[in-house]
């Protein structure tokens, strides 16, 4: 029986009908992916190119840069006090991803495994987390945390942010542990080993694609949070980088875009930094060689 | 196989016990407001007014149209992500040359953030912007600037695209996780079978993916009625409220007008759009998946 | 493995996972509580000032310079600055306003003050009056709220339009000296290839509010419409708003403004000014003196007048008011603090750091004889301007979105008025 279900039509060896084909079609693969790639940098490239003009050539509204004022990178570091924003928006999103995909990852694994109305009411209850806007709830949030001692604490918004965080985490994983078949675990439950084993050796690799894809999305939502470390910390020179590199605009709506340009550039980094580092790691949790259908 | 309840707990028990404390309480505590009057300053000034916020958005134009907007907005990029998502997510998969540089390109709108966003889009499509000035001068096709962000209906579409743009990469990641799992065995014999390119998508790739597509569909709906950032940074919910999102005009009924209950019915409102949204699950994911 | 290895195994899993969890809570609660944060009180204590101005701008160091005076007075043990970005700055007022307040916040002058009032958060500051210098009264009345003054005006700015005296001379036009003369210009200078006025009216960026009560100015020869029709008074549809309104829709209609307004933003208009392409644009004011400075590099001279009047033979009159307000929250500790700041940012030692960043000091101050001439200007039209506020927040948004849309060519003068009332009932 073939893949989709009925008698194969006659036709060439597939030598003589595949390759060529093959060739043309890899090349127009190649091409799109160049050619999207470029599309989505390409916003990028014009930050960058901003970042290089002084002020004048800013205003100048030219299309290609007038100048190269590379100090733009320097001053924005001390304009904007990039310093500390850069170790508390690495040191919040590190935390927050460190503990919302701890919790996720067991938590998704109960309420994907053993179904119970209880369970699953619990999924839902958590997934209302999902549902408010933020600005609604950020009041009440404040007034939590400043009655928890939490105010005015890098710990505070890493455990603001991963409240947020974990809805999301729950959700995303418990999809990707309903493609693992429930035979996995019970062969490993055979064999002996406790809940907590077979979830650690059997199901855990399956999921790396998964983890992976969910703590990148946790980086980049937490990475750009604007709200929580706005109101959670008091002053924008010892909050997060999206936080400070909004004061750059005054009270009239002007700006200094060539430091703004410059200070974005240099927050975006750690941010591509961690997709780069996370490529291998989408290459699978299949190696074990379990799922043979 | 049997797991005692303990393991159970133990397994779930720190998420929601978190969860209790740090999200519940405030989440109940906004949904209350709504049904108080406060200007958001000193809680002990809220007074209770029963419904009569949520009287009160039921007559109100601007919510009227809020809502439309969000609606409107929820839908076109929730198909335009999902099928950006799925259609790049497959050409990665393809494994041609420059796939690498694709997965990670796409991936940086999502490194921006609001600030710089608002003002790469003015750069580039406000009146003596970039676009604006090769539409003009470069390319001498138009004579007047295009308001991309000042006019009602195309400051619409401005914010639907830069939301696909920013945004499409997360719906890549997620189909792209969901394509590891599928073994090209299966694809290479649909090939075998004859079967087209369109005919593999829609019989095996597309089956595969359903619990991934119910997610990611799931998250667009939730987070386009949620949606905020992009539209406050870009018009502010302008030209005369033509882009007025249910969260944009949640901020200002809460923070420039000092009506935090009037507000807090809106939030309502946007909650319970957003878990109406989750029946969209069942349906999409199939039955044993649900 | 069987039974017995595999309870074992279980157990001292369990164990392990007990312990961590066990240290995992205590560390937390630990530092949980290491990280609360203590409000410290009473006379003597901390100054903590809040404000939008980044740390490193000219303002900022105004303020630290004051508030170094306020502890070497002994009013205060320190001084501690905290700001955020001027969008964000209310809703952080707001939120920390009746819980952890400063001991002194620069207020914005929109619908945050007057709120804050009416909750009862702000200190009447009736009492320090007597202590500062005199305040131009016709600043200190737009401070006032049912008669007592609750926010002490610092500095001052004036908006007007900036025009190109290049562009100007080369086509033999002068400064127009009233409403109907500036109209004519849209003629003459696009048919000499000119965009006349850059008005910005980018949603959130536009300057529709200041071009409307730049006309209130002038329909309202008292200067207290205004306040009286926020405090009821007056209806918004009374005849100086009206008229106004139709002054608006006479502009939108010469083709003055620059093609393309609706989604221009202040950066463009100064760049489209700084080119050459604009020979007007709207606002300027001190705030924008660097930036033009950039964006012209030396290519022409500029220079402003206000929005002129309907008929000849009245005074020109730009819109203006405090930029820089400070209140005093009631709850805030260290009032004495707080009210030695006030003195110290309105002192002599204080005006003269602002004249020479080119703030205008909202009180009479020494201004030396070599000054920039756009500064001059500047405190020339400082005097008499006319409010550009409106502190009613439902008013005020109602009328920015009804004058951005009358600007845009749709909707009408009455259109305006109408939505002003509809939304202060």
């Amino acid at each position: 029986m073939t893949a989709l279900g009925h008698e194969p039509k006659a036709v060439a060896p597939i030598a003589m009908r595949v390759r060529p084909r093959a060739g043309t079609r890899r090349a127009a693969a190649s091409l799109a992916c160049l050619g999207l790639g470029a599309a989505f940098v390409l916003p990028l490239l014009w930050v960058a190119s901003l970042s290089v003009r002084d002020e004048a050539d800013i205003l100048s509204l030219r299309i290609l840069p007038g100048s190269f004022h590379l100090a733009n990178y320097a001053d924005a570091f001390k304009t904007f006090n990039l310093g500390p924003l850069f170790v508390n928006s690495i040191l919040i999103t590190a935390g927050t991803v460190i503990l919302s995909v701890a919790m996720s990852v067991t938590a998704a694994y109960a309420i994907a495994s053993w179904r119970s109305r209880l369970t699953e009411g619990l999924f839902l209850l958590i997934l209302l987390g999902l549902m408010v806007p933020p600005s609604l709830v950020i009041t009440p949030f404040f007034i939590a945390m400043l009655n928890l001692g939490l105010y005015n604490s890098l710990l505070g918004v890493i455990l603001a942010e991963s409240a947020f965080a974990l809805p999301v985490g729950i959700l995303i994983l418990r999809g990707y542990i309903d493609r693992i078949p429930v035979e996995l675990v019970g062969a490993a439950r055979v064999d002996g080993a406790t809940s907590w084993q077979a979830f650690r050796h059997v199901v855990l690799p399956q999921l790396t694609p998964a983890i992976v894809t969910v703590a990148l999305f946790i980086t980049i939502f937490t990475w750009n949070d604007f709200l929580l470390p706005l109101v959670l910390l008091p002053s924008s020179d010892g909050s997060t980088l999206t936080v400070g590199l909004a004061t750059s605009v005054g009270q009239y709506g002007q700006s200094d875009v060539g430091l703004l340009a410059a200070a974005s550039l240099m927050s975006v980094l750690p941010v591509l930094a961690v997709f780069m580092a996370a490529r291998r790691y989408y290459v699978l949790g299949l190696s074990a060689g379990a799922l043979k259908q | 196989m049997f797991v005692s309840w303990r393991v159970k707990a133990l397994f779930v028990g720190p998420a929601v016990a978190y969860f209790a404390v740090f999200m519940l309480l405030p989440v109940l505590a906004a949904l209350g407001l709504a049904w108080t009057s406060w200007t958001g300053f000193d809680i002990g000034q809220a007074s209770w007014t029963g419904a009569d916020n949520f009287v009160a958005l039921v007559h109100d134009p601007v919510f009227g149209k809020a809502l439309w907007h969000t609606a409107l907005f929820v839908l076109l990029s929730t198909v335009l992500l999902n099928v950006t998502g799925l259609l790049v997510a497959m050409l990665i998969n393809t494994r041609a040359r420059g796939h690498d540089f694709l997965r990670v390109a796409m991936c940086v709108p999502l490194a921006l953030s609001p600030v710089i966003t608002a003002v790469l889009w003015q750069y580039l499509l406000g009146p003596y912007g970039l676009v604006n000035q090769l539409l003009s001068d470069v390319l001498g096709i138009t004579g007047e600037p295009i308001g991309f962000l000042g006019e009602p209906a195309l400051a619409f579409a401005t914010i639907v695209s830069a939301t696909v743009w920013q945004y499409s990469g997360i719906n890549m990641l997620l189909f792209y996780a969901g394509l590891q799992s599928l073994p090209s065995e299966r694809l290479e014999a649909a090939a075998i079978d004859g079967a087209g390119w369109w005919s593999r998508t829609r019989f095996v790739v597309l089956p595969h993916l359903r619990p991934v597509l119910a997610i990611a569909v799931l998250l667009n709906l939730i987070g386009g009625w949620k949606v905020f950032d992009l539209v406050y940074v870009l018009t502010k919910g302008g030209p005369n409220r033509s882009t007025e999102m249910l969260s944009t005009y949640l901020y200002e009924q809460a923070f420039t007008i000092n009506n935090v209950g009037f507000a807090a019915a809106i939030g309502c409102v946007t909650c319970a759009l957003a878990i109406a949204s989750m029946l969209v699950r069942r349906p999409l994911a199939g039955a044993e998946y649900a | 493995m069987n039974r017995e290895e595999g309870q074992s195994i279980r157990r001292r899993e369990f164990i392990q996972r007990g312990i961590a969890l066990g240290v995992a809570g205590s560390l937390t609660g630990t530092v949980l509580s290491a990280c609360g944060s203590g409000a410290a009180n009473g006379k003597g204590g901390p100054l903590e000032v809040w404000g939008w101005m980044p740390t490193t701008d000219p303002y900022a160091t105004v303020f630290a310079a004051a508030g170094k005076r306020v502890v070497g007075d002994g009013s205060a043990s320190s001084y501690h600055y905290t700001f955020s970005d001027f969008g964000s700055y209310p809703a952080k007022l707001k939120t920390s306003a009746a819980a952890v307040p400063p001991s002194v916040a620069q207020m914005p002058w929109d619908g945050t003050y007057h709120a804050m009032i009416a909750a009862g958060l702000l200190r009447p500051l009736d009492d320090v009056l007597p202590e500062l210098p005199r305040f131009d009264p016709g600043v200190l009345e737009q401070m006032k709220f049912k008669g007592r003054t609750y926010a002490i005006p610092m500095d001052l700015n004036t908006l007007s339009i900036g025009y190109n005296k290049a562009i100007f001379a080369k086509l033999g036009l002068s400064v127009p000296e009233t409403f109907d003369d500036l109209l004519a210009l849209a003629k003459p200078l696009r048919d000499a290839g000119y965009q006349p006025l850059a008005l910005p009216l980018k949603p959130g960026g536009d300057f529709s509010t200041d071009t409307y009560l730049a006309q209130v100015a002038y329909t309202d020869p008292s200067g207290t419409a205004v306040r009286r029709a926020e405090q009821g008074e007056l209806p918004w549809t009374a005849e100086p708003f009206t008229r106004a309104a139709e002054q608006v829709q006479r502009l939108q209609k010469s083709g003055l403004l620059i093609d393309g307004a609706s989604s221009l933003d202040i950066g463009g208009a100064v760049s489209v000014f700084g080119d050459q392409k604009a020979a007007m644009m709207y606002a300027v004011g001190n705030y924008l003196f660097n930036q033009l400075d950039q964006a012209i590099q030396g290519k022409f001279e500029y220079d402003m007048f206000p929005f002129p009047p309907p008929s000849a033979g009245v005074k020109p009159l730009a819109t203006g008011g405090p930029a820089i307000l400070w209140s005093v929250p009631k709850k805030a500790g260290n009032q004495d603090g707080a009210t030695d700041y006030l003195k110290q940012i309105t002192g002599r030692a204080s005006a003269a750091m602002m004249v020479k960043n080119s703030f205008v000091p909202a009180f009479p101050a020494d201004i030396p004889a070599h000054v920039d001439a756009h500064y001059r200007r500047i405190l020339e039209l400082q005097r008499g301007a006319a409010t550009r506020v409106v502190f009613d927040p439902n008013v005020f948004v109602a009328l920015r979105t009804a004058v951005t849309a009358l600007l845009s060519g749709k909707g009408g003068a009455q259109d305006v008025v109408n939505a002003m009332q509809r939304a202060a009932t």
